[in-house]
């Protein structure tokens, strides 16, 4: 019995974390949103209920709990580490196991509260809600995923007997136990495809129809909304013989939000990089970085060698910019805002290769924008392509105290230089 | 998935969702290359048909839109490749139906976007229909001096100097578009060029991979070394370690993976390009550096030494004779456009069209050099407006009031006139609002409404010769001719028109000089001498006081007014007054849903 409390609080803590680990320009979602997701798919998952101030958690342990001992009290932001995270008001761990009289008091300590864990970084995330859910005793535990494969063009599931821990561990101790059941991408998933998944995880105490349904249930979820990824780990048994997601993984396809408005307003704007929203406003690909030199580049391929040849100079990127192939000087403006405004840039470096736009136009875009910008870092420029010589007057002639380079390798080093200055 | 050349300097392509420039650059690039046929055989343009007119050289020909995928494949047997410009919700599905095409065996998607589970389909499709999919978010490719897609390569001017016009020996693939701009660059720097380039697309999961495209490079003999940017994300350049591996490659490759700086940082970081995600170990740009290394491939340190290795890689095929020199040619000059030509001061060209009363150019549109603001600003009425765009000048308030009570005074006159009852049978015929106002506005002229410039011609002539009324009045009866602008079907001598008085009592207040008007009563008084209906009627009145406008103003020389009664300026008048009170009975009979009028047989005459 003791054993299987610390189980559970285990779980419980790596639950906060497994929920989180998704890219950063994943869509992500709060975990109760997952959950409740889920639910209405038809697949099992622990009960549970997302509340934002005292008054709903009294209701909700008097209305969804009347007869729970013990509840999971568990802090709901975007960032992984929650267990063993630390509020700036003292209180300690983001996720706790609580009899039910006093989860009104450990919620009170959560809820408005920033909570730092080593995934949020020093300034924290701050707590709207919290989720209260019932404490589950498991009796076994598989593993499951659906994403999409390569090799055969489509969708494919991984199932193992085994779970808990992460698939490359799994891969590593019990290679044998782990099957994959590739879907044929026009024909969607099979009664025999879900059977052959549902042999392979080899549930114990449940239903074998039952859980065949599961399966067919968590790929229709997989299909109708646009998931990259579908990590159920563990899937697992409970001691009422029932199959239960007790802690799920969702990536959802950037590319799909068009047709999955419901999915995309689960969008919280609260938990993300203000420099990434800001940039996301003026149609900029921007991610936000620990280094001291600001980019921007356009296109993604030069953005990537920009910041190589930077790391290969000594220096650190601040930032993955790329302004796009089709820059207009509003964008241009909105960029040079956002690296000015990050007091860890010690310079700028601006890498633009005229192919379809013209060096002229850029060049003419970055005076401008740097009109408008206070300027207080050194400015590296380098420009090659088309009308690259009318670029590099006008630029001169601006009377900008610019940095100009002559090639890529050129300019990292000046840029280099600028910072450590 | 093809195993050898996609293109040919024959090739032509189907172009969906049409844009202008990309498909005026491939026809650029054919003229640069000296190709026969243009490589744009059709556009598709959901919903459109016809043709649309490009370039191709200095000659302008018209490409045929189609409506459907179907209906340009059957038009276009020959055409194999299908270049895709739909939107990103848009290219799964087009980009399927087209692969379903059996006469298309390439698709290039340039949208990026596109649903992942989407694309799957493709590629599962593509694949067992041995068929190529480029893309998505791609650029596309080119095949130096045969074949191009879309924007690849970017401006002609970057053409040439990568000189994309004439094959080289070298096979390029990359996921980024803009990365192989630059490389196309560099490579025509230290090699004699490049023969093929592919840019397969940033996403998860391109349509065809870095190792296809290696490997079909292979097998075509013109290519003797290949060069292959990889990105961090994703295993795709294992692939291309296996097939090295395999010994499956025997020609030189020189290859980077970009995106080594990705290990600097904690947290997964994704740049741009879907795929371009640091994951694993596996996926980050130094263990691929690193397998392709092992396997054989030449991998520089940097980027920056990329260049260097390319160069050696082909002095070397050189010094060992592999390489045929290629024979260089001089591409011809591709005609500018006119307009890019004016602007920089090249050419002139005479104009078409001359326009000297507005100018819709500037921030704002200028009425006769008044911008709108001061217009507003200065509280302008519409006569103001009437003196700018007619007379192009700012005539004095008294001036442009009196326009304003003519254009107030003729607006309608009852539903009875012929105007008004055009329109009313029109609009009650069903006909839209412009119809039954241009069926009213044709019944003006010589007997309704149109008698105002005719007065004022007659009137000025007789005053400026010094006719007596009696000498005018009978002169005009000797010619047969009714004296324009005198004379009333129901007006009289002890009944005049309140018309003719108000504007009579505001001339006569506000006027300098109105001695039109004062002959025009004499005249009157004269006619009205021989019958009592012969009174200054409405358009006389109009007539002579703007003659005493004209010239009382000072505002004209004695030419300007001559031309301004010769034109007919004075009609215009009517014709926009009176369309004020048409567009109201056009609106009138619409909102009482009025039948359609039909002419009673009682009224008529039925006769022999």
């Amino acid at each position: 019995m003791r054993g299987l409390m610390n189980k559970l609080v285990s779980r419980s803590l790596s639950v906060a974390g497994k929920w989180q680990q998704q890219q950063l320009r994943r869509l992500n979602i709060h975990e109760y949103q997952g959950a409740d997701l889920m639910n209405k798919y038809g697949i099992n998952v622990p009960k549970g209920v997302a509340v934002s101030s005292i008054d709903e958690v009294k209701e909700a342990v008097k209305s969804a709990f009347p007869n729970e001992n013990e509840l999971v009290v568990k802090s709901q932001i975007l960032a992984g580490g929650r267990g063993l995270g630390t509020f700036q008001n003292g209180f300690k761990g983001g996720v706790h196991i609580v009899k039910a009289d006093q989860v009104e008091d450990i919620a009170g300590k959560m809820l408005g509260q920033i909570l730092v864990t080593k995934q949020t970084g020093p300034q924290g995330k701050v707590v709207s809600k919290v989720y209260l859910c019932e404490k589950l005793s498991l009796v076994n535990e598989m593993y499951f995923a659906i994403t999409l494969d390569r090799k055969t063009a489509g969708p494919i599931i991984i199932a193992c007997s085994k779970g808990g821990t992460s698939i490359e561990d799994l891969a590593e101790k019990y290679p044998d136990m782990i099957i994959k059941v590739p879907v044929d991408v026009f024909k969607g998933i099979t009664d025999e495809d879900a059977a052959r998944v549902v042999d392979g995880l080899a549930p114990k105490v449940a239903d074998r129809n039952d859980s065949i349904e599961q399966v067919k249930k968590l790929y229709k979820l997989f299909c109708e909304r646009d998931c990259t990824l579908l990590e159920i780990n563990p899937l697992a048994e409970t001691s009422g013989n029932q199959l239960v997601a007790a802690d799920a993984k969702l990536n959802f396809d950037d590319n799909a939000a068009f047709r999955q408005k419901e999915i995309f307003a689960l969008r919280d704007p609260s938990q993300e990089d203000p420099r990434e929203v800001a940039a996301a406003k003026a149609d900029l690909n921007y991610i936000g970085l620990d280094g001291e030199i600001g980019c921007m580049v356009n296109g993604a391929g030069l953005a990537m060698a920009t910041m190589d040849i930077i790391k290969l100079h000594g220096g650190t990127p601040a930032n993955f910019l790329d302004v796009g192939g089709n820059a207009s000087e509003g964008q241009v403006v909105e960029a040079f805002k956002i690296l000015t405004s990050d007091d860890k840039v010690k310079a700028i470096l601006v890498n633009i290769f005229g192919g379809i736009m013209k060096c002229d136009v850029i060049a003419s875009g970055i005076v401008n924008a740097a009109k408008q910008v206070a300027l207080k870092v050194p400015v590296v420029v380098r420009l090659e392509g088309t009308n690259v010589d009318q670029g590099k007057r006008i630029l001169k002639e601006s009377g900008m105290t610019l940095i100009t380079a002559e090639d890529l390798d050129d300019a990292a080093e000046k840029a280099v230089k600028a910072a450590s200055k | 998935m093809a195993t050898g050349q996609l293109f040919s300097r024959t090739t032509q392509a189907l172009f969906y969702n049409y844009k202008q420039l990309p498909i005026q650059r491939m026809l650029d690039f054919d003229f640069l290359c000296g190709r026969e046929i243009p490589s744009v055989a059709g556009i598709i343009n959901p919903g459109a048909e016809g043709f649309q007119k490009l370039f191709f050289g200095q000659e302008e020909i018209a490409i045929p839109v189609h409506s459907t995928i179907e209906a340009a494949c059957t038009a276009h047997p020959t055409a194999d490749v299908f270049i895709n410009f739909a939107s990103f919700r848009s290219a799964a599905a087009s980009s399927m139906a087209a692969l379903k095409q059996p006469t298309i065996r390439v698709v290039a998607i340039i949208a990026e976007g596109v649903p992942e589970s989407d694309t799957k389909q493709l590629i599962a499709y593509a694949r067992s229909n041995n068929k190529v999919v480029i893309g998505p978010a791609t650029v596309g490719g080119i095949q130096a001096g045969a074949f191009k897609i879309g924007d690849t390569a970017g401006t002609i001017d970057n053409i040439v100097q990568c000189k994309l016009y004439r094959p080289g020996s070298v096979g390029f693939v990359s996921k980024s578009g803009g990365m192989s701009n630059e490389m196309y660059n560099t490579i025509a720097r230290v090699t004699d060029g490049i023969y093929e380039g592919i840019a397969i697309g940033g996403d998860v999961f391109p349509g065809s991979t870095l190792s296809d495209h290696i490997l079909r490079f292979n097998n075509i003999p013109q290519v003797k070394m290949m060069v292959v940017l990889g990105e961090l994300g994703g295993r795709d350049e294992y692939s291309l370690v296996e097939a090295l591996k395999q010994g499956k490659v025997n020609k030189p490759v020189v290859a980077w993976v970009s995106g080594t700086c990705a290990r600097l940082f904690k947290s997964e970081v994704q740049f741009g390009h879907a795929g371009a995600k640091s994951g694993g170990e596996m996926e980050s740009a130094q263990a691929k550096n690193q397998a392709l290394r092992d396997a054989g491939a030449v991998v520089p340190t940097s980027y920056e030494a990329f260049e260097i290795v390319i160069k050696e890689t082909f002095d070397k095929l050189v010094e060992q004779g592999k390489i045929t020199p290629v024979k260089e040619v001089i591409p011809p000059q591709i005609p500018e456009d006119l307009n890019n030509a004016i602007k920089s001061g090249k050419v002139r060209a005479p104009t078409h069209i001359i326009s000297t009363i507005s100018d819709d150019r500037g921030e704002e549109p200028c009425y006769a050099g008044v911008p709108m603001s001061s217009i507003v600003e200065r509280g302008y009425g519409v006569g103001d407006v009437i003196s700018l765009l007619w007379f192009k000048r700012s005539l004095p308030r008294y001036c442009t009031h009196f326009i304003e009570i003519c254009i107030m005074l003729c607006a309608d006159h009852g539903p009875c006139v012929s105007g008004a009852h055009n329109t009313i049978v029109t609009a009650r015929a069903g006909k839209d609002l412009v119809s039954s106002l241009v069926s009213g506005l044709l019944t003006i002229g010589p007997r309704f409404g149109g008698a105002i410039d005719d007065a004022a011609r007659y009137f000025k002539d007789a005053y400026d010769r010094g006719l007596t009324p009696y000498e005018f009045v009978e002169g005009m009866k000797k010619k047969g001719i009714r004296v324009p602008g005198i004379g009333h079907r129901i007006k009289r001598g002890d009944n005049r028109d309140k018309r003719v008085e108000l504007l009579q009592r505001f001339a006569r207040t506000h006027f300098p000089s109105v001695k039109y008007m004062e002959y025009a009563v004499q005249v009157e008084t004269y006619t009205l001498s021989k019958a009592n209906n012969l009174v200054l009627n409405v358009d006389g009145a109009i007539g002579s006081l703007f003659l005493d406008l004209l010239a009382g103003s000072g505002m004209f020389s004695k030419q300007e007014i001559d031309e301004i009664v010769e034109i007919g300026y004075l009609n215009g008048l009517f014709v926009l007054a009176r369309s004020i009170g048409l567009i109201g009975h056009t609106f009138d009979q619409k909102r009482l849903k009025q039948p359609l009028y039909r002419h009673p047989w009682e009224d008529v005459l039925y006769t022999k």
